[in-house]
């Protein structure tokens, strides 16, 4: 698991007020908080800041992320630090602060620990839970939980499956299955594997010759060149022509894993989304009105969001309707600059003005044509991801 | 963005409503008035084909396409009127009548394919467009292949190639006129439906004047020329309010 500890430090006291280990107890908590915090403040004198800045702090094998809040610092131990990982610390911060504000003032017994746990199983084990992710139960798993759920389910599956079999052969709901096998991996009697989805989209951070390490196919390592950051696995595969996606797949979260490859950030993802659509709109619009009336639309629509969101000058149509976002948005994109969310309510009221503009120059009913062949197109391309755009909002 | 002013169009509609009754009365040779129909189909044409071609010959673009073959059938129909203007000096009139009417054909022909593309490229985009058009053509085909061949058992003395050349010209006129049709339907509601608007009735003129040519006498030729001209000049007059519109979408942002 990438996550192994996570530490909630009071910054006035250095007092950790909340941790959980999600793997074997690396760090004595009271040790770290009070390491952490003396670093922080001396990078702080250091530098002459006046506000505390993000960190890390690196070993062999474990990256510790830190991150502060209002009156408390947040410390994930991982094994390597990403942008997911981070914007996942900042809200479980964010969210201890609102519940437990009281502390910041006094010293009171509030159950932290107890509740506090929904919480960060919400943040940090949910979404490693899904129907075709395998459950491996170890081995002593009893001595790990006492929670009745776990326990009739640990008895009754075989020691590898995925959940959607669980399910089956339990005759339960997906749902249900899942939930109890996200405590059972809060307990630690459990680990899940997840495949990544086909319509994932990674780029390579290695540039390393893998064709020659046996544990890969040809396929996939002729496939870390075309991991642009762009293009979704499902695509990869087809060019490389892969004849085993599932295979493909697993050797993906193997190099995932080594880190040759990683996930791109969320915002990067939504950009690949929404970029797809509004040139699949385009293009169909090309063919109704052409391609100068349709690069006309797209400019319109751009030059009227352009005041509240200057940024989305850098969103360009290219020959003809070929969409293309700047290098300089991208790169504002992954250091974070611009929040995923900042960044889906700009494009989506861009595609919005688009279709907008389209409605005036061929009418509503051709518009919402056009709109759900877009959304077609983009659930055959990115089906996990097609949920992200308001679709009825560009025809209703 | 507005669609540019129509008014000067105005004028032009006037000619042939002008030149038809004096031509059917006698005081304007027949002859004259497939001249004048060759210019009001060569006007339109040049000026559709410059403001087409402005920004390339070819381009992968469905109304690129129908704009540029729009043009250029009229270009096509001019040159046969013209033909037609001329034959009275030819020594086989018969022949040469026949050659104009085979350019005017092509010239039909490719309005025909312009149209067509048009259709195929919206329908590819917008599925209830397919059913439409289709509906439409099946409609257009049993419709006019049923007065074609009602009006060849009517007028069985015209020799069997005359016909077969009327019945060509009233079948793909009735083509014309439903593909249009159905378009202008489609976007009704939309800035893009309007320069189509004055494209139907010159389908429907187009038709019209398939229909006249068909008995042959000096009366119902005139009046097919003429509608031939009312054709002409609203067909042209779409395209160039159409091409307006890209021309004023490329000047905005290029």
């Amino acid at each position: 698991m990438e996550v192994k500890s996570l530490y909630i430090i009071k910054r006035a006291s250095g007092v950790c007020l909340y941790h959980h280990d999600f793997g074997e107890p690396i760090f004595d908590p009271h040790l770290l908080s009070s390491f952490i915090v003396a670093m922080t403040s001396f990078f702080d004198e250091a530098a002459l800041a006046g506000e505390s800045k993000a960190r890390a702090f690196e070993g062999v094998g474990y990256t510790l992320m830190v991150e502060p809040g209002e009156w408390t610092m947040g410390v994930l131990s991982v094994s390597h630090e990403t942008a997911k990982l981070r914007e996942k610390l900042r809200r479980i911060i964010k969210r201890f602060e609102e519940q437990f504000h009281v502390l910041k003032w006094v010293d009171m017994d509030l159950a932290v620990y107890s509740r506090f746990e929904p919480a960060v199983i919400d943040e940090f084990l949910r979404d490693q839970v899904h129907p075709d992710s395998v459950i491996r139960v170890k081995r002593d798993w009893e001595y790990f939980t006492r929670n009745p759920d776990v326990v009739a389910l640990l008895n009754l599956i075989p020691k590898a499956c995925t959940v959607q079999d669980a399910a089956k052969f339990l005759e339960l709901p997906v749902e249900v299955v899942m939930e109890i096998v996200v405590e059972a991996l809060w307990d630690r009697a459990v680990t899940v594997q997840s495949l990544p989805k086909p319509d994932a989209i990674y780029q390579a951070t290695s540039f390393e010759d893998v064709s020659g390490s046996g544990q890969l196919s040809e396929e996939t390592a002729r496939a870390l060149a075309e991991l642009d950051g762009e293009t979704p696995l499902s695509i990869v595969a087809e060019r490389v022509k892969t004849s085993d996606i599932r295979r493909f797949l697993e050797e993906i979260e193997l190099l995932a894993k080594s880190h040759k490859v990683e996930r791109v950030p969320t915002g990067q993802a939504l950009v690949v989304l929404y970029t797809y659509s509004l040139q699949d709109f385009l293009l169909r619009l090309a063919r109704v009105v052409g391609y100068e009336l349709a690069r006309w639309v797209f400019f319109t629509a751009r030059e009227q969001l352009l005041r509240e969101r200057p940024w989305l000058g850098f969103v360009e149509l290219e020959e003809d309707v070929d969409v293309e976002v700047r290098s300089s948005l991208v790169g504002a994109i992954v250091r974070g600059s611009i929040s995923p969310s900042a960044l889906r309510e700009s494009l989506q009221s861009l595609l919005q003005g688009v279709a907008l503009m389209t409605r005036g120059l061929i009418g509503r009913s051709p518009v919402k044509e056009i709109a759900l062949g877009t959304k077609g197109a983009v659930e055959g391309h990115l089906p996990s991801m097609a949920i992200e755009v308001e679709w009825q909002k560009l025809y209703l | 963005m507005a669609l540019p002013s129509v008014l000067p169009l105005l004028p032009a509609l006037a000619l042939p409503l002008v030149v038809g009754p004096l031509a059917a009365a006698g005081v304007l040779p027949l002859m004259v008035l497939y001249g004048m129909s060759g210019v009001t189909a060569s006007v339109p044409g040049w000026l559709a084909l410059r403001s087409c071609t402005a920004r390339g010959l070819i381009r992968d673009d469905a109304v690129h396409l129908m704009g540029l073959l729009i043009s250029f059938g009229l270009v096509a129909m001019a040159v046969a009127d013209f033909s037609h203007a001329s034959v009275a000096f030819c020594e086989a009139p018969y022949l040469a009548t026949y050659s104009a009417e085979v350019v005017h054909g092509t010239g039909v022909i490719l309005w025909l394919i312009g149209v067509l593309a048009y259709c195929r490229s919206v329908a590819s985009v917008l599925p209830p467009a397919r059913s439409v058009f289709l509906s439409l053509t099946v409609v257009a085909l049993f419709v006019s292949l049923s007065a074609s061949t009602l009006l060849a058992l009517v007028l069985s003395h015209l020799p069997l190639l005359h016909q077969v050349g009327h019945g060509f010209y009233t079948v793909t006129a009735a083509l014309l006129t439903v593909w249009v049709m159905g378009v202008v339907l489609l976007f009704r509601n939309g800035l893009i439906g309007r320069p189509l608007l004055l494209v139907f009735p010159g389908m429907l003129a187009l038709l019209a004047s398939a229909l006249l040519s068909w008995p042959g006498s000096q009366y119902t030729d005139v009046l097919s020329v003429s509608t031939g001209m009312l054709s002409y000049i609203l067909v042209g007059a779409g395209v160039l309010l159409l091409q307006g519109l890209v021309s004023d979408a490329h000047k905005s942002f290029g």
